[in-house]
Order: C-alpha cells, then structure tokens, then sequence
C-alpha cells in the first residue's frame, strides 16, 4: 500500500465517521429539516452504493462536506444568535427583579416607618385627650400627612407590576426562540434576529415600560420641567 | 372642575383621584384604557390626566385622538407615566400634552403641574 493509498484510506474513514455523526443529528432534527436530511442521506446511499471510481468519489465528498459545513454553519450562527439576545435580556431581566425586590423592599420599610410614626401620633393625640387638650389639630396634621405619605407610596406596586410585566415578556421571547432553534435548524426561521424584538417582548412594551424605576424620581421630573419650560418645548 | 383620570392601574387611579381630592378637585370620571377614556370624554370633561402604558389604546394615541376632536383641542392634558427617557418626553409634548409627571409623583407635584398648566392655558 502507498502512502497515497493510507492518505486516501483514512480520508475515506474519517468521511464516514462524519457522514455517520451528521445522520445521527439529522435523525434528531425531524422532519422540519426532511428535505435536506433526504439530500445528505441520497449522498450517503451514493457514496456507499455506487461503483464508480475514485474521481467521482472525492466530487460526492466534497458535496457532502459543503452540505455538512452549511448545516454546521446554520446551527452555529442559530446559537451564537440565540445565546447573544437571550444572555443580554435575560441580564436585563435580572436587573428588572432584582430591583423590583430592592422598590418592594423600600417602599415596605418606608410604609412600615410610616405606620410606626402614625401609631405615636395616635398615642400623642391620646395622651392630650387625657389631659384635657382641646387642640389636637397639629398633632391630627402629621397624621394625616403620614397616611397620605403611605399612600403615595403604593405606586410601586404600578411601577413593578410594569417591570415584572417586561420581565414575562422576555422571558416568553426566550422561551419561543429555544423552540424555534429545537424545531427549525436554519437561522433564518429560528425565531428572530439580532436586535430585532419579538411579539412577546413588543405586547409587553406596550402596557410596560422597560426602563420603570422607582428610583431617582426628582432628577427624572427635572427633566422633564426642562423640556416643557425650554423654548418650544 | 371636571378630570377624567385615564390608567390601567386601579392602584394609580384610586392614589391620583385621592390626590386631586386632597388638593380641591373632587369631580372626577376614571378610564382604565385609551378606548374606555375616548368613550367617557365629552364636553363636560375640562381636565385630563392620562398614563402612557395602556392596552387597547395608550396614552399617546389617546391624547392624539382627544386633539383631534373640536371638543378636545384645547383642553388641558397631564401625562402622568414612570417613562422619563428624553425622546418619549419630546414625543408626548409633540402628541399634545401640556405637561408631564414621572412616576412615583407626590401630590406636591401633581398639583404644582395641574396649578401650571391651568395658569398656560388660561393665559393662552
């Protein structure tokens, strides 16, 4: 045997170990990827069955391995698409609970703070009761203040509600992409692209904010104050 | 004065009625959406405080739809919304808001924003 003949030899062997792999996750694919399954399986039949010589061979080889780097291809940039969008929102997302937990917190420590002032205001209101105090009307002021306080402060319950609302949608767009990417091997069907947003994520935008925070409200107003004060604003 | 307070949070419009009624305004029609507000606004309406983020109808197209109506072209319209990036607040002022108020707000300055928009409009 020449070296030519091994070269040739281990050619062969190492093309139908890869012939064999690409069957095997061609079987994994169903039937969404049938018709380019069907035309790397009538290669395989060619190249196993068919008696012509070596030239003819190495054409059938080289068709193969197009097709295989094309399906390699296609799976490669479905998963560099889908690990980039996903990994990006699902940080986004992260941040969007993570600070939904931090307002939740707050306004819940500022409630409860409010509670406990209003509750001495109560006892003070008591205590000059007892003594005969007819004029209890700033004491019953603060009072009143500290409940309006805890009032206001239930509006993180509608600034959350939107960041969880965000939050549900990007985790839905993740979801169909991952189904996408199961059923479809071509990229181009595999639920989306690059920066482009799914329907999950544009429904949630539409009753969400993205970017709501409970966070930094007074330097938020001042610019909007200065945009409505500035000329022709 | 009559408001027709437009959020589809329950939370929010019950915290913005209780506010107007704390600073003087107690006549107030509430909308959970754009469509629900366009079907209660009518003459009688003088004042319209309305959210952003809404389904069926938002907030911007609401206003653009109040704008496009006889009755609503001068009316006085607060937008009250968490969103604060400079391009939506340009866009609400293009739609026709005549002020704006980021979420969370206090009383102080809703009514400080009612008070300056009333004193615009009247001046105008």
């Amino acid at each position: 045997m020449t070296p030519g003949d091994r070269d040739r030899r281990q050619v062969l062997s190492d093309s139908e170990a890869t012939l064999r792999q690409v069957q095997g996750v061609l079987s994994d694919l169903g039937n969404s990827e049938a018709s380019k399954r069907s035309a790397v399986e009538q290669m395989v039949t060619e190249l196993t069955t068919h008696p012509a010589g070596f030239t003819e061979l190495v054409t059938v080889l080289v068709r193969t391995y197009t097709e295989i780097m094309g399906v390699i291809d296609s799976l490669r940039q479905s998963r560099g698409l889908l690990e980039q969008a996903a990994m990006e929102r699902i940080k986004s997302t992260h941040e969007k609970l993570a600070e939904v937990s931090s307002a939740t917190e707050v306004a819940t420590t500022s409630m409860l703070d409010s509670v406990d002032r209003a509750l001495g205001m109560v006892d003070d209101i008591e205590g000059m009761a007892a003594e005969g105090c007819d004029d209890p009307s700033e004491v019953s002021g603060k009072l009143r203040d500290e409940l309006l306080q805890i009032m206001n402060l239930l509006q993180f319950q509608d600034i959350t509600a939107q960041q969880l609302g965000y939050a549900s949608g990007v985790l839905l767009d993740v979801e169909e992409r991952m189904v996408g990417l199961a059923k479809l091997f071509d990229h181009k069907s595999s639920g989306g692209e690059e920066g482009v947003e799914s329907d999950s994520i544009a429904a949630a935008t539409v009753t969400n904010d993205p970017n709501a925070t409970t966070l930094n409200a007074e330097s938020r107003q001042a610019l909007v104050d200065e945009i409505f004060t500035s000329p022709g604003g | 004065m009559k408001f027709l307070v437009v959020d589809d949070s329950a939370t929010m419009r019950r915290i913005v009625v209780n506010s107007l009624n704390r600073i003087g305004y107690s006549e107030v029609v509430e909308a959970g959406d754009g469509h629900e507000a366009l079907a209660a606004f009518d003459a009688s309406i003088q004042f319209v405080i309305t959210d952003w983020n809404m389904p069926n109808m938002g907030g911007l197209d609401f206003v653009k739809a109040v704008r496009a109506k006889d009755e609503g072209k001068k009316i006085p319209i607060i937008m009250v919304t968490t969103r604060s990036v400079r391009e939506d607040i340009v866009l609400a002022a293009q739609a026709g808001v005549n002020n704006y108020v980021v979420k969370p707000f206090t009383p102080q300055v809703l009514k400080e924003k009612i008070d300056q928009t009333l004193g615009a409009v009247g001046a105008a």
